[in-house]
């Protein structure tokens, strides 16, 4: 069990994403745009932060930055979704130190997986 | 400024006036640069008199000649000839005629000033027009002739009327060749000139070798805001250009950040176009395709370079604008499909509340179509980014016969469906460098094609087989084929073969276009061999290293 949050300004995705992860058994906070990711990442300090890339505020990339740039939040894993898939998009999410990229549509059922093994990892 | 320099701006004005255009036979400018000659030639006849050996038998006429010739001086620099009508110049000239009948009737008739109506003839045959060239050619046989007609024969002892008529006939010989050369040569400055200036929305730039600017057209000064007078034998390009740019290519290429950025290329007899950054002499910045050739002259040596460069900003903001859009409209045509594939995918996986079968094959029609959907909106951004040249590949090592299973294996429920049966042949050694998601776009396109162009119980054959430096892919179906026609435009995009239209066979004519850019992409071929009514085989053949080569 763990503590994840999940960024995204789509409202089903959101509730989607947070639907598997709690049918996991993980505790989920949902937030719907850049700034509150970073405030809530800073409060809670998850153990994995899945972020949209598009979002009102701040984007997926600024908030990865964000986390990167502050010592309590450094070290949390990121996997930031997207549904944009021009090249080179994939590689600036990287470079942001994003632990993994993905696009959308995705697998919940693959996504909660990736989640895991990233904690197991961890 | 240094001597060497100044030597090289009126190198590039002399050469720069070849192609500056003419405001007729007989410009205004440099009409003294023109008339010196005969002025000199008169004054040096006038000083012969005065050697030992010169016969003078009619004092005054020679007088009257030396007055005449120096009125003739004073009239050419003194006269407004830029208020005057052009022609008035021919004047001149052909009032030196008459200076040369008074000479020789000084001195009997002496054959050395004879040779001298030659120089008014080549004058008019240069600068003059046709109707004096045939006006000084009269005059000139009038010099030879009057005085024989009004004097008689005998007053010219060494001169008979025939040997005399010799000179007017050589002088309307060589008037006429000069005058037909210069009036061809400028008919071609005239041509040239006129093509430049008719070059309005390209802007045409010659140089010398160095790169000193000698051809600035109406085009370039429209285009970069900078009159020919103040680029023309002054400046080289360079001084249009974006600095940071020329510096950074100049470093790519290892030369100066000088001329040389623009031309060692185009020395090396290469092709050259590339996109550049001007400035404008305001200040604004535009981009414009740049083509560099060099000039060479009929003995091979170099001349110089012609830089023709078309504007291209607006086209460029336009792409952009373009790949914008189409990047919104992928996100917002993904967004609501993400959501419908994935609350399906978690309704298929609930056991909680377990579907009835019906509810489950309805799902998977919704299912189903969202992805079709998905499919058609991600070819259509990849289409997009192949159109902006921005195709790119996660190169690792990939094993093509994998990814022929997956594919097979994704596509085994449609071929079910349709009564088809997939085969799969491969040989072992199937690995190369390349983008496996790509890859695995080339079977999957080319099996949807071949199970939706097959008829119930045939048959696709996936066939992989490998040399030592590529590894060849062949999909083979027993369907409707392809009529020859259509084959050649098959991988145009949004085409489709009438085979498919006839049948009204599903589809937007993109699956092959994709293939045939990833394939490019992977600097490989793709080729089709198809007979109407008996099959289709596409054939393609990707090299191992291909895709991490060099760039062609």
């Amino acid at each position: 069990m763990a503590i994840v949050l999940v960024a995204d300004d789509d409202p089903d995705i959101r509730e989607l994403v947070i639907f598997k992860l709690k049918q996991a058994g993980h505790d989920v906070v949902g937030v719907a745009d850049g700034p509150s990711a970073v405030n809530i990442a800073r409060e809670v300090v998850p153990d994995v932060a899945i972020i949209d890339v598009t979002m009102p505020g701040l984007s997926g990339l600024g908030v990865c930055a964000a986390l990167r740039e502050d010592e309590t939040t450094a070290r949390i894993p990121v996997v930031l979704l997207s549904a944009r898939a021009r090249p080179g998009d994939r590689q600036s999410g990287l470079r942001a130190g994003a632990a993994a990229y993905v696009t959308k549509p995705f697998s919940p059922r693959e996504l909660v997986e990736r989640v895991e093994s990233l904690l197991a990892a961890g | 400024m240094s001597a060497v320099r100044r030597s090289r701006v009126i190198a590039a004005r002399l050469l720069s006036s070849n192609f500056s255009p003419t405001d007729g036979p007989l410009v205004r400018e440099g009409l003294w640069r023109r008339v010196w000659p005969f002025v000199l030639a008169g004054l040096a006849a006038r000083a012969m008199l005065w050697l030992p050996g010169s016969d003078v038998t009619d004092r005054t006429a020679v007088y009257v000649a030396a007055g005449c010739t120096l009125a003739l001086v004073a009239v050419t620099v003194f006269t407004p000839w830029r208020r005057l009508p052009v022609w008035t110049q021919g004047l001149v000239p052909m009032a030196f005629l008459g200076v040369i009948a008074l000479l020789r009737e000084g001195t009997g008739g002496v054959g050395g000033y004879s040779v001298l109506v030659m120089l008014p003839v080549l004058w008019i045959a240069l600068y003059g027009t046709l109707w004096q060239m045939v006006t000084t050619i009269f005059l000139a046989a009038s010099v030879f002739v009057v005085p024989i007609l009004a004097l008689g024969g005998p007053t010219y002892p060494a001169s008979g009327l025939g040997r005399i008529l010799l000179w007017p006939i050589t002088a309307a010989i060589v008037g006429g060749t000069t005058y037909r050369l210069v009036a061809a040569e400028r008919a071609r400055t005239a041509l040239v000139s006129s093509v430049l200036s008719a070059a309005t929305q390209q802007s045409i730039i010659a140089t010398n070798p160095d790169g000193l600017i000698t051809v600035f057209n109406t085009g370039a000064e429209r285009m970069f805001g900078y009159s020919a007078k103040e680029m023309i034998g002054v400046s080289t390009p360079v001084v249009l250009h974006d600095q940071d740019e020329v510096a950074e290519r100049a470093a790519e290429l290892g030369v100066e950040p000088g001329f040389d950025v623009f031309s060692v290329r185009a020395r090396q007899g290469e092709a050259d176009t590339q996109e550049w950054t001007y400035v404008r002499r305001d200040g604004s910045r535009l981009q414009v395709s740049l083509s560099v050739t060099p000039i060479h002259d009929d003995t091979g040596e170099l001349r110089g370079f012609i830089k023709i460069g078309t504007d291209v900003t607006e086209r460029r903001a336009s792409e952009r604008l373009k790949d914008d859009f189409v990047a919104l409209v992928s996100h917002e045509l993904r967004t609501p499909l993400s959501s419908i594939i994935g609350y399906l995918e978690v309704i298929f996986d609930d056991d909680t509340g377990p579907l009835t079968p019906r509810q489950r094959q309805f799902l998977e029609v919704v299912d189903r179509n969202a992805r079709r959907q998905l499919r058609l909106v991600s070819d259509l951004l990849f289409v997009s980014q192949v159109d902006a040249g921005r195709v790119r590949l996660d190169i690792d090592e990939v094993d093509l016969t994998a990814l022929a299973k997956a594919s097979i294996e994704a596509a085994q429920p449609r071929a079910k469906a349709a009564g088809v049966t997939l085969q799969l042949r491969a040989d072992d050694a199937t690995m190369l460098l390349g983008d496996a998601d790509r890859l695995g776009q080339i079977f999957d396109n080319l099996l949807t094609n071949a199970i939706k162009f097959s008829p119930a119980g045939g048959q696709v054959d996936v066939r992989l087989s490998s040399t030592v430096d590529a590894v060849e892919v062949e999909v083979s179906d027993s369907g409707i084929g392809i009529a020859e026609v259509d084959q050649q435009r098959l991988f145009t995009r949004f085409f489709r073969a009438a085979t498919a239209t006839d049948r009204a066979i599903p589809g937007i004519g993109l699956g092959l276009t994709i293939v045939k850019a990833i394939v490019d992409a992977h600097r490989g071929t793709v080729s089709v061999t198809s007979v109407e009514g008996r099959g289709t085989t596409f054939t393609v053949s990707l090299p191992r290293s291909g895709a991490a080569g060099p760039t062609p």
